[in-house]
């Protein structure tokens, strides 16, 4: 667990002290081993609390929702400053409202799988991280054996817009990053379905997915809406899927890719598959990538003549 | 406490299809990659002994959702409602831990007794046998001690097993277990087996940390509606229901009407406070209108008003809710700021001496 560096604290108690913003949100430890938990610091005395390693897992951007208009600091990771450059392309954060410290990042512990290699309950692993890290008890873990699969999925370790930066920015591997979502696509229909209804199964609708989606931003979610009720929550597959499909679609062109659904998950459900698969056939379709450029369009709010129309009957 | 007796580890398939003989089985079983309470084909399936399941046992009692009736097309005609569907399956619940068992005495004063008992739980309690299993494995988010409960409480259920190396000692603890425990014709327990089993559950207790969380909370509570600490609370909560949901405690519902062309179904499904939509009025109006308010609430509910009106805590200290909680918001922390607070508040009152 490290502490913030000199440097940084400085930088965010001056922006506390100058009125530049009035909440910086970090990360501090918390009662689980392995896993830290936003912490949200208004006084540069308590700045302090604040930690960045490899179990800062949550995307800090989701809470600008609560702050909207409001000029708030926060920690990025290159994933979660996707998010912020996708919110802005939408119109919904202004850039100068924000402090940005970003953090290369070189991936995100599992606990979980963690408690997996080790044998043990999550909540009862005696855990640490150094570096690229994991020590338990009686294990020495290489993180990338441990981090999150949305993390192996990464080429973006290095944050598209910040202020400040901690660490060196990292090397992006210049492969296929949808080489696994290529394979799944490559499944006959049954088995995608069956792997579909199988990940699905998991799910009990308690919607943490799309609260901790930046993008999830509507003031009513479709979901909660009774006039007219389009969803009814019951825990059928039927429920869960309809809920699901119609959340994976409504990021079409817009998910950035930051899997905050997928690490927030309590129950562990694969939501990156199926948004990886939006987001390549909008790759394929459209060259868009949405979390790269806080100018221009999303590609579905958008017309062009030469629009790919291949898939109009 | 009865005679106890010996179930010995090559008894315990053919005891478990004598249970299935008894009823249908729900067991901790592996389904989509987790232990969860599911109906079970047999003893095969069935994991005992395991800590806490990440979902509890409510639901055998209280389900995620149920068709309460259904009805015509037209809503307004009561001769049109087809079916009342109340299920008297015999059921044996297998293997819960003891805060789970222990969960049930507070569930049955809400649905099941009183001027108002919800006919579809009570059929589902009164044909369920429980079968605890003590617990051998408290981790470090167990908090059943700050309840005055511990890894062999055997409160709420009917049966209570001691894992003993592979073996159990059977406790039989209400009248239905008695009656039942009969029939299995189970060798007693001698006295060494009966030390072995309270050994391994006051080793257990050991390992769960002293926590003091409940004395005086509700007094410690009366004062703070109006305080700031719910929105310091509430600051990183992301307004899931992951904590309500997996907690054997929670019993919030809706009911709502899915009408289809064919006719429709009146259906109750869980529901949580921690979610915006749980309060909000037909005109727009929302008593609740932000996270801290409905943080407030759940804390107030489990350790003030459960606690006033039916005499027993919200909450059996099962940790559920911490593991689960995609920010990692830790109710043990926020009770501790609740006593704080009082403290703070209590020493700044006027009036007061020392």
């Amino acid at each position: 667990m490290n502490a913030l560096p000199d440097n940084v604290k400085q930088a965010i108690a001056g922006w506390l002290q100058s009125g530049e913003i009035e909440l910086f949100i970090g990360y501090e430890a918390s009662s689980l081993p392995l896993q830290a938990t936003p912490a949200f610091v208004r006084k540069a005395e308590d700045l302090d609390r604040l930690i960045w390693d490899a179990t800062c897992e949550n995307n800090l951007v989701s809470f600008l929702k609560q702050f909207r208009g409001k000029k708030v600091g926060l920690m990025v990771k290159g994933c979660d400053a996707r998010a912020l450059v996708g919110l802005m392309r939408e119109g919904q954060l202004v850039r100068d409202n924000l402090r940005i410290v970003g953090v290369c990042c070189l991936g995100v512990v599992d606990a979980k799988r963690v408690a997996a290699a080790a044998g043990q309950a999550v909540e009862e692993l005696d855990g640490r991280v150094t570096g690229t890290d994991v020590l338990t008890a009686d294990q020495h873990l290489a993180l990338s054996s441990v981090m999150h699969a949305t993390c192996a999925a990464c080429r973006h370790h290095n944050p598209e817009i910040y202020d400040i930066l901690i660490g060196e920015p990292v090397a992006d591997a210049d492969d296929d990053p949808f080489d696994d979502i290529r394979a799944v696509e490559a499944l006959g229909s049954a088995e995608r379905w069956a792997r579909f209804e199988h990940e699905l199964s998991k799910c009990n609708l308690c919607f943490a997915c799309r609260n901790v989606c930046p993008f999830c931003y509507c003031n009513t979610c479709f979901a909660d809406k009774t006039m007219p009720r389009w969803f009814t929550a019951t825990a059928e597959p039927k429920d869960i899927q309809f809920y699901q499909i119609i959340r994976t679609f409504h990021l079409a062109g817009r998910c950035v890719g930051c899997n905050a659904c997928s690490r927030a998950c309590p129950q562990g459900v694969d939501l990156r598959t199926m948004l990886d698969k939006l987001r390549l056939d909008v790759w394929e379709l459209y060259q868009d990538d949405a979390g790269v450029n806080p100018q221009g369009h999303p590609p579905l709010t958008t017309y062009r003549e030469d629009d790919d129309n291949s898939f109009v009957l | 406490m009865g005679e106890k007796y010996l179930l010995t580890k090559d008894n315990l398939t053919a005891w478990i299809s004598q249970l299935q003989q008894h009823g249908r089985l729900i067991a901790p079983v592996m389904r989509a990659d987790e232990l969860r309470y599911d109906y079970a084909d047999g003893a095969r399936e069935v994991v005992l002994g395991q800590h806490n399941t990440r979902r509890s046992a409510k639901w055998v009692f209280f389900p995620q959702h149920e068709v309460l009736l259904r009805y015509g097309k037209r809503l307004d005609d009561y001769s049109q409602i087809t079916d009342t569907v109340i299920d008297n399956t015999p059921q044996v619940l297998l293997g819960v831990t003891p805060c789970d068992a222990r969960s049930f005495v507070m569930l049955d004063r809400i649905f099941g007794q009183g001027t108002c008992q919800d006919p579809y739980y009570c059929a589902r309690r009164a044909n369920t046998l429980v079968i605890a299993c003590a617990c051998a494995h408290p981790t470090s988010t167990c908090f059943c001690n700050a309840f005055g409960s511990g890894p062999a409480d055997s409160t709420g259920a009917d049966v209570l097993l001691y894992p003993v190396d592979g073996d159990y000692v059977v406790e039989l603890v209400s009248d239905a277990g008695k009656q039942i425990g009969l029939d299995w014709h189970l060798p007693l327990a001698n006295e060494a087996a009966i030390e072995r089993a309270e050994a391994i559950t006051a080793a257990a207790a050991e390992r769960l940390q002293p926590i003091e969380l409940t004395a005086g909370i509700e007094q410690d509570l009366a004062g703070l509606f109006e305080s700031g600490l719910w929105r310091e609370v509430a600051e990183k909560c992301i307004a899931c229901g992951t904590c309500t949901y997996n907690c054997p405690e929670c019993h919030c519902f809706n009911i709502v009407d899915s009408e289809l062309a064919s006719g429709g179904a009146r259906l109750r499904g869980w529901d949580a406070c921690m979610f915006p939509q749980f309060t909000a009025q037909a005109s727009g109006y929302n008593p609740r209108p932000d996270q801290a308010s409905r943080w407030r609430q759940r804390v107030m509910h489990k350790f003030s008003y459960l606690p006033a009106n039916v005499g027993l805590f919200g909450c059996v200290g099962c940790g559920r809710c911490i593991v689960s909680c995609p920010v990692r918001l830790d109710i043990r922390q926020v009770l501790q700021r609740v006593h704080q607070e009082a403290l703070t508040r209590a020493a700044a009152a006027p009036g007061k001496e020392g």
